[in-house]
């Protein structure tokens, strides 16, 4: 059997959604972003009224975004399949009555996050990861690593599939002897390679003075009444997550 | 838009360039890995972030050792958030890369051999071992998960990825450095 290999372009994902948050600035969609995600591992899920915030949460999120229904369906199939195992450590937990509880809790919580996390990824192109990611209390060390990072993959991609692709054909293996001849000769075969290429993109980086660059020039602080609107539901969603879970 | 320099130049141009790329690679791995029928045991992350420590300067190494796994995180839904297997990444990574970085750069270069590489390199994955396994044990105890059988699984899950780290990255290294002089001018071919 011939090698598998995703061939969808993975990183069409950014920016895909077509949802209402896209109206929002872009440091706005980050914050709210981070507050569901923030509700979604704070509000209890051993309570109807916990995992009812965290289901609605994680829905109106997705909604706000509107990322391709093909990749959220994927996403909840591979939470679940990843989460699933879980409930094998069920018979393991000592002496509770809730036992299913704390493993079903893993699981929503598990797979509303991967939505939660999917949908934000989807609302924002790389452009607006950058505007938004300078606009945020994040150091600018960090902004720098996180877009360079963003940008590389985009481009590693296609020649990782391309690298991995030609070893496992030209050593004809398959299963496990494939996995090795990849452990193998991946690191030596590709790794200079690549830090090669980092030399170029470091020579073409110094050359057009973009280490030097103040990324708060890009920022705009700006907010309308929309992100208004949006950073109060957030905050009305946290709010109420650590209420139920103060309470409990 | 009027283009200001920024206060103080934290990460040189050649350090960002290998964090981008190496932390590229850590987010690339392991969808290649799963892609080709899993290769989780071999821990592809690891791979390139440790690498990086031995070739960039503490800070940034470190920095973008925490960041991938969050990446990761957020962008293929693996490692997971909830449990947080991302951030005890995060925080193995980064440990991890920052004392690789801090040793090695410190190191003299006629030092800078095979074995000092693998010992470097063996001792600090024992440090992110401990504090990895540390954190599994003291967060299953907090969400009432059989503590000794969780923190006893990834104790266990990591050694085929360690034995791997340990033969491939010095060699790697090695080569990279021998390389870097002889890079100017000369290209490699291209691709496969």
């Amino acid at each position: 059997m011939g090698p598998k290999l995703p061939h969808a372009p993975l990183y069409g994902m950014v920016g895909s959604g077509k949802g209402l948050a896209r109206l929002l600035a872009p440091q706005v969609r980050i914050y709210v972003a981070a507050m569901a995600f923030a509700c979604c591992l704070l509000s209890p899920s051993d309570t109807l009224a916990g995992m009812a915030l965290i289901l609605a949460v994680a829905t109106l999120w997705t909604f706000a975004c509107l990322p391709p229904v093909g990749l959220v369906t994927a996403w909840a199939v591979i939470g679940l399949i990843a989460f699933g195992p879980y409930l094998l450590l069920t018979p393991f937990i000592p002496d509770r009555a809730d036992r299913v509880t704390v493993t079903a809790s893993i699981i929503l919580r598990g797979t509303t996050c991967t939505i939660v996390g999917l949908s934000t990824i989807s609302c924002l192109d790389m452009m607006e990861w950058l505007r938004g990611l300078a606009s945020t209390c994040l150091p600018q060390l960090a902004v720098r690593i996180i877009t360079q990072v963003m940008q590389q993959s985009c481009r590693l991609w296609e020649q990782t599939r391309r690298v991995a692709l030609a070893i496992v054909v030209r050593t004809g293996t398959a299963g496990w002897s494939k996995t090795w001849s990849l452990a193998k000769n991946l690191p030596v075969a590709w790794f200079p390679r690549v830090v090669w290429s980092a030399e170029r993109v470091a020579a073409v980086m110094e050359v057009r003075g973009l280490c030097v660059l103040d990324l708060k020039t890009l920022t705009d602080g700006r907010l309308g009444l929309l992100d208004l609107i949006g950073i109060a539901a957030g905050l009305a969603a946290l709010g109420t997550a650590v209420l139920l879970h103060v309470i409990r | 838009m009027a283009i200001r320099s920024a206060p103080s130049e934290a990460i040189g141009p050649r350090d960002l360039a290998l964090c981008g790329v190496l932390g590229a690679m850590g987010l690339l791995l392991p969808l290649v890995g799963h892609a080709l029928r899993s290769w989780p045991l071999l821990m592809p992350m690891h791979l390139p972030l440790m690498t990086l420590a031995f070739l960039a300067r503490p800070i940034p190494a470190a920095s973008t050792a925490a960041v991938v796994p969050l990446m990761s995180g957020l962008l293929t839904g693996m490692p997971p958030f909830y449990p947080p297997v991302a951030v005890f990444m995060c925080i193995e990574l980064a440990t991890m890369a920052l004392l690789i970085s801090m040793i090695y750069i410190h190191l003299p270069a006629r030092r800078r051999t095979p074995i000092a590489r693998t010992l470097i390199l063996a001792s600090v994955m024992a440090i992110g071992r401990l504090v990895y396994v540390g954190l599994v044990y003291g967060f299953s105890l907090l969400i009432h998960l059989p503590a000794g059988l969780t923190a006893g699984l990834s104790f266990l899950s990591g050694w085929p990825g360690m034995v791997l780290m340990i033969v491939s990255i010095p060699a790697v290294v090695g080569i990279i450095e021998r390389a870097r002089g002889n890079w100017r001018g000369i290209e490699p071919d291209d691709g496969p």
